[in-house]
């Protein structure tokens, strides 16, 4: 105890070095927490913007439908799996797809019908968040349709606008109804900008005499699951249909996430070395600076052992003092940012590729380890930068020692 | 001159403080310089490649274009503006193109497809997507019904290479028009947008297509030596087209989403710039507080002996100045080496992962090649001298404020 005693008397015996190494360390802690946060916030908002929308986090598919998309490749127990994935809380949206044209005057163009069920859709799903103008989907069939974006603009059609609708139904027969236009949708992905018109599952079970059934269910329990747990989970009543994450889904854009996080991971390594050494240096040099002082004491007896003893205490107290004050105030600002992100929309309004938006806002995302990880390594940098010049210290010849500058 | 003598030689009698104090600001200025030239090749690397395979750095178009895109807004005489344009300095290649949009039938199916015309001798040069070819060879410009087909549409459509495929487009006058392809090629790109909704035909092949002159064309890009020349070739064109119905652009504005998602990362990089610069400056004023600080002994000696309060001060700012200037050479040598180093060879993101990442699209490298320029390295180099020189100033002022008998008595 009295080695602590008079290491924390030592430490403010020279109060500004220790203020100039406290600020270096505490700083450093701050930095890293916060880059580490938003870091991870980036990522984190990145795979939301892709499951979230419309993917989910997976989806389940009759097996030959992914490839040749026939509307008569359909799930063949729907029911039971949406049964089996609300029991463990994950939000579960049945969708029937079917091929079709759109025409409004002069105009038409060959679209994707989407049947949905817009409240099931809604709770999986964001797409009603990314609306352009107008309003979603009616919660009750009432032949409301909403359009991809650069669908609309291909059929010149606006809030209000009346479609002729064809397809060919499911029995062979020609469909055809008139739908009106209730939204436009937000940029949300080439394929969905082009092609996207969604219609409630009354009205697409009319349209292509299709009752009941469906080709495709989105999966999202809100990141209570892993995609792979949710896989396997609903792997157990589906059948011969096929159960898909989103990233064996979307190869590509989950490579393009790796990739995107690599490069997220280097620069975390670099800050992470940057303070390191940033505290390397300042640990180093006030030690250093003390080795004269060292002299001294060994001088008059004190044997290299205690003085070790003193300097690690010391570099410990000092070492833990200004981590927990870092980690403190680095865990509020990430906090903070975590509720109020920094606001990028100066530079950009946000953009989308490849069926996802991404916002231009960047939020932190605090976890427990993003804390521990930066404290631990500033507390260790600083305790073995001082042990070496102190090591070499202890061993000197205190008239050397002494004299030395 | 002699008060730069003075403090070349008493940063040398403590070597050990002021190896410190350079590897500080040295060490700062490597991280800087290889984190930001790597996030530039990022960026770089993803801009180069979209505009080389559509419409280049800069493009001439007619002025409604872009508003609303449609085959009878066509550029009138091509020839004579590539003559015009191959004369400006820092234009590479041009390409003039034909862009529309059309249904792809075949007896599987049919879908919607964009239709870019373009010379194959050019696109070889440039484009990424006539290097990633699955299946089949890329189009020559005398293949008189040779078709390129992105890899998704392909397999929607269940088309393979020597398949017979038919488009049907409206024609510059509005007409009705069909004609039979045959697939010469698959493409992949990774890249949703080219390889579920595009195919590429000859030039001569679009112009037959929508019934074009054989001197017109929808876009003529022009891909620059660097995209630093974009404003300078831009502000040359501009006069030549001021008379007619055409209008010049930048990649920004004719790819808007594109330069959407740079201006978020980067905005979101910016943040992380300033973090590391944030970090270095921090080091270097901490190194360089302590040694100044540590030194009062040394100072209460001089001021005692006579000198000027004024000289010591001008003393330490040199001192600084020096310590500025060879830490941030050294940094800059030692940074540009690394970041030279990962320019050529590139840093392979995939063996982070381990054997567990596999690449699918040809457009996702996994390999990051640093972008270093003379611009960077001239900015960051004085960026780090100047905070240097800046923050030398507090611990000058500061050395000859002390009490001389005081801390001469301390010791």
């Amino acid at each position: 105890m009295i080695t602590f005693k008079i290491a924390w008397r030592n430490l403010w015996r020279n109060s500004k070095r220790t203020f100039i190494t406290m600020t270096a360390m505490v700083l450093s802690t701050i930095v890293l927490i916060v880059s580490y946060a938003l870091m991870l916030g980036m990522m984190d908002d990145m795979q939301h913007s892709i499951t979230d929308i419309s993917v989910g986090q997976a989806q389940v598919h009759h097996p030959r439908y992914l490839l040749e998309r026939s509307i008569y490749d359909m799930i063949s127990n729907p029911q039971q799996i949406l049964e089996k994935a609300r029991s463990a809380g994950i939000e579960a949206s049945p969708r029937a797809f079917g091929f079709g044209l759109l025409s409004s005057g002069s105009k038409s163009a060959g679209v994707q019908f989407w049947g949905i069920d817009p409240i099931l859709e809604r709770s999986t799903g964001e797409m009603a968040k990314y609306l352009l103008k107008g309003t979603y989907l009616p919660d009750h069939a009432g032949l409301s349709i909403v359009l991809g974006r650069k669908l609309a603009r291909t059929l010149n059609a606006d809030i209000g606008t009346e479609l002729v609708v064809v397809v060919q139904a499911a029995d062979g027969s020609l469909g055809n109804e008139l739908f009106l236009v209730s939204g436009i949708m937000k940029g949300i992905g080439e394929t969905l900008d082009r092609s996207l018109a969604l219609i409630h599952r009354d009205d697409f079970a009319d349209l292509f005499v299709f009752p009941d059934r469906f080709h495709e269910i989105a999966l999202n329990s809100k990141n209570t699951l892993t995609p792979d747990e949710i896989t396997s989970f609903i792997s157990q009543v589906s059948g011969d249909n096929e159960v898909k994450t989103w990233h064996e889904l979307m190869p590509g854009v989950s490579d393009m996430l790796d990739v995107w996080k690599g490069g997220m991971l280097i620069f975390l390594a670099i800050f992470f070395l940057a303070a390191g050494l940033g505290v390397l240096n300042t640990m180093l040099m006030a030690t250093f600076e003390r080795i004269p002082e060292i002299g001294l004491l060994k001088a008059i007896g004190t044997t290299p052992w205690r003085i070790l003893r003193e300097i690690s205490a010391e570099a410990f107290l000092l070492g833990i003092l200004s981590s927990l004050i870092g980690g403190l105030i680095g865990t509020a600002l990430s906090v903070y940012f975590q509720h109020y992100p920094i606001d990028l929309s100066r530079f950009a309004e946000g953009f989308s590729m490849s069926g996802t938006a991404f916002s231009a806002n960047v939020s932190a995302t605090v976890t427990i380890s993003g804390i521990i990880w930066p404290v631990v390594l500033m507390w260790l940098v600083s305790f073995l930068a001082a042990l070496y010049p102190a090591i070499k210290a202890a061993r000197l010849d205190p008239v050397r020692a002494m004299t030395h500058v | 001159m002699m008060i730069l003598k003075f403090a070349w030689r008493s940063l040398w009698r403590n070597r050990r403080r002021t190896i410190i104090t350079i590897s500080s600001i040295a060490i700062g200025t490597t991280l800087a310089l290889f984190m930001i030239s790597m996030a530039d090749g990022m960026y770089g690397k993803l801009v180069e490649d979209a505009v080389r395979m559509n419409a280049g750095h800069v493009t001439i178009e007619h002025k409604n274009y872009e508003e609303a895109p449609s085959i009878d807004l066509f550029v009138p005489a091509v020839s004579s503006l590539e003559q015009s344009a191959s004369e400006i300095d820092g234009v590479a290649l041009i390409k003039p193109m034909i862009i529309g949009q059309a249904v792809i039938s075949t007896g599987s199916g049919s879908a919607g497809a964009g239709v870019m015309g373009v010379k194959p001798e050019i696109e070889l040069k440039t484009s990424p997507l006539a290097r990633n070819i699955v299946s089949g060879r890329y189009i020559r410009s005398d293949d008189e019904r040779g078709v390129m087909i992105g890899a998704a549409l392909a397999e929607r459509l269940e088309l393979e290479p020597g398949r017979k495929l038919v488009i049907t487009t409206n024609d510059v006058t509005g007409e009705l028009v069909g004609e039979m392809l045959r697939v010469n090629g698959i493409f992949k790109t990774g890249m949703e947008e080219a390889d579920g909704f595009l195919v590429q035909v000859p030039l001569d092949v679009a112009r037959r297509i929508f019934h074009l002159g054989p001197d017109q064309a929808t876009r003529i890009g022009l891909i620059l030596r660097s995209p630093d020349y974009q404003k300078q070739v831009i502000h040359q064109l501009r006069p030549a087209l001021s008379d007619t119905e055409l209008g010049v652009l930048p990649w920004q504005e004719v790819m808007s989403d594109l330069a959407g998602f740079m201006a978020v990362d980067k905005g979101g990089n910016y943040v992380f710039q300033g973090i590391i610069i944030f970090l270095l400056s921090f080091t270097i004023l901490n190194t360089i507080l302590m040694s100044v600080l540590e030194r009062t002994h040394e100072f209460a000696t001089l001021l005692a002996l006579g000198t000027s309060p004024t000289r010591l001060r001008l003393q330490i700012i040199t001192e600084s100045t020096l310590l500025g200037i060879v830490g941030t050479m050294v940094g800059l040598v030692l940074g540009g080496s690394i970041s030279y180093y990962f320019q050529v060879n590139g840093l392979d993101l995939s063996s982070l992962y381990g054997e567990g990442m596999t690449i699918t699209g040809f457009a996702i490298d996994p390999v990051i090649h640093n972008q270093l320029t003379l611009w960077l390295l001239t900015w960051l180099g004085m960026l780090v001298f100047g905070l240097t020189v800046v923050i030398g100033i507090y611990p000058a002022l500061r050395s000859t404020m002390i009490s001389i008998p005081d801390v001469l008595r301390s010791r």
